[in-house]
């Protein structure tokens, strides 16, 4: 069965930004949202979402499936722009706040795209790490938070394998009308619900067991160690920060 | 007769990006109906992707599948088993999944219930898994569940992918006298994608090698004994096959058995 590739799941080809380490990947992440939270200058936004299309562009992953993502959901967008235009946000407010949600789909993109589960939760696990004060097992939240970040796309997965199913006892489903369409989804949905929550616990059994150590170092793993190009993917956020910083008056009031 | 005809049948997938794969290459050839047709190769032969192209769930990158009247192949009545049987469960229980097609064909609910009682002794099902939820089910009874869930609403071509991974003799045997019973009484064509070169040689009527995304071959089970042909294709000569050889080189005179039962029989009666 040919797996569809969404927001979550993991495309392996080999790039620059596929050999990022994920400790790093993860740390940049949380400062591009405390960016994103903070910014409201259409100009940083600009350079902000230029460096991410530089990015997609040497991820090695096909424009057409960043696109697709971006795509989807473009009927909650207009919705979204129509109620704050509706409640008096100004236009210009109104683009900031649409750029705010698609460079966060692109960036969830590049990051689920180019990092393995198994990365992705040794980062989340290292990074939070960083703040463990009360010495807690991190683990099983890093695996926690890798399986929600996990879900949708294998949801999306489940579904097209139970259309296919239903397909070989006589509903086509992609040749049907919208609303047939509607019915099927609506009458699969619980299933493919529960098939996938059946499908995250064995995943995430999985996952502990082959994290499991008795020595309190991972067995069997991968990891990208720290590059020139993580130092340029760090730097660049950094200077997000301290442009906004600059913006907001932070560096004129501490200096004066 | 009806054929099917693969012509100049070509797949292949994620095209255009760093992951695009050639699954199947330049496939042709033709599929008699009425008979039990085994796909015989190793993994990546491009055994399962015939299967989904036959059940219409991927279209060919290059070529035509049609019959060889013409009709419109997509009407054809097609039942196909995934190879993880549970990838077919989406229902509560194992009645609502055997009822699930007949519902969809507008069947009445007093011939639903007679077909669901028929079909679970046909597969050798207890009357209590009907409420039970599939996907508890042990693999030898959810294979039996998803091989009723497509023999319950009569397809004439049915379409088999592995079925006898995770399975002991005894469930095989099962198997081979079913599917012999729906190809001699219900008249259908069957068509079996497998690496289990024993069960190809027990109960197969053709035999398509492939391999490496290329059609090899095609003939009757006597293209199993070919030992230098089967090794091109990953796979190895039947062991009944490499039994009756080895006692005929020791002088034991014996016919060309299929089955074991029959082979145990000749051997008695050529040693006593």
């Amino acid at each position: 069965m040919y797996s569809r590739t969404t927001l979550g799941n993991f495309y392996p080809v080999s790039s620059i930004i596929h050999k990022l380490n994920p400790i790093n990947k993860v740390f940049c992440l949380v400062l591009y949202l405390i960016f994103l939270i903070f910014n409201y200058s259409l100009k940083l936004h600009f350079i902000e979402v230029a460096f991410f299309v530089f990015i997609m562009m040497i991820s090695n992953v096909p424009f057409r499936f960043y696109f697709n993502i971006i795509f989807k959901p473009r009927y909650i967008l207009l919705f979204i722009i129509f109620v704050l235009l509706l409640s008096g946000v100004s236009l210009e407010m109104s683009v900031i706040i649409l750029i705010k949600i698609i460079t966060t789909i692109i960036i969830l993109c590049i990051l689920t795209f180019t990092t393995s589960p198994s990365e992705l939760m040794y980062g989340i696990e290292k990074f939070l790490n960083l703040f463990n004060i009360f010495n807690l097992r991190l683990s099983k939240l890093s695996n926690k938070i890798v399986n929600l970040i996990r879900f949708y796309p294998l949801f999306i997965s489940t579904e097209y394998q139970v259309l296919k199913a239903i397909e070989t006892r006589g509903v086509n489903y992609y040749k049907t009308n919208i609303l047939n369409k509607f019915l099927i989804r609506r009458k699969i949905f619980k299933s493919v619900f529960v098939i996938t929550k059946r499908k995250i616990n064995d995943i995430k059994n999985e996952a502990m067991f082959r994290m499991f150590s008795l020595k309190k170092f991972r067995t069997n793993f991968r990891v990208n160690k720290f590059s020139f190009y993580d130092l340029v993917y760090l730097i660049f956020h950094l200077f997000l920060i301290f442009t906004l910083l600059y913006e907001k008056g932070v560096f004129y009031a501490l200096f004066n | 007769m009806e054929k099917i005809e693969f012509n100049k049948v070509s797949l292949i997938i994620n095209k255009n990006t760093p992951l695009e794969k050639t699954i199947l290459k330049n496939i042709s050839f033709d599929i008699e109906s009425n008979k039990i047709i085994s796909i015989l190769g190793s993994s990546n032969s491009g055994k399962t992707a015939i299967l989904e192209l036959l059940s219409g769930l991927m279209n060919p990158t290059k070529g035509t599948i049609k019959l060889s009247s013409s009709k419109d192949f997509s009407k054809k009545n097609i039942g196909y088993l995934f190879k993880n049987p549970y990838d077919m469960f989406f229902c509560k229980t194992v009645y609502d999944e055997l009822a699930f097609a007949l519902y969809n064909f507008k069947y009445k609910k007093e011939e639903i219930d007679k077909r669901v009682n028929n079909v679970i002794k046909m597969v050798g099902l207890k009357e209590e898994c009907l409420k039970l939820c599939p996907l508890d089910l042990t693999l030898n009874d959810a294979k039996k569940v998803a091989l009723a869930s497509i023999i319950i609403y009569n397809p004439e071509v049915i379409l088999l992918d592995e079925i006898t991974i995770g399975l002991r003799k005894e469930e095989k045997d099962k198997i081979i006298r079913l599917l012999n019973l729906l190809k001699n009484k219900f008249k259908k064509t069957i068509i079996i994608a497998t690496k289990d070169v024993d069960f190809s040689y027990q109960i197969s009527d053709e035999v398509y090698l492939m391999n490496l995304t290329k059609f090899i071959k095609r003939g009757s089970t006597e293209i199993l004994r070919d030992k230098e042909l089967l090794k091109t294709c990953g796979l190895n000569v039947p062991k009944i096959v490499s039994f009756i050889e080895e006692a005929r080189e020791r002088g034991i005179k014996l016919e060309d058995y299929k089955d074991i039962k029959d082979l145990i029989k000749g051997v008695y009666r050529s040693v006593f």
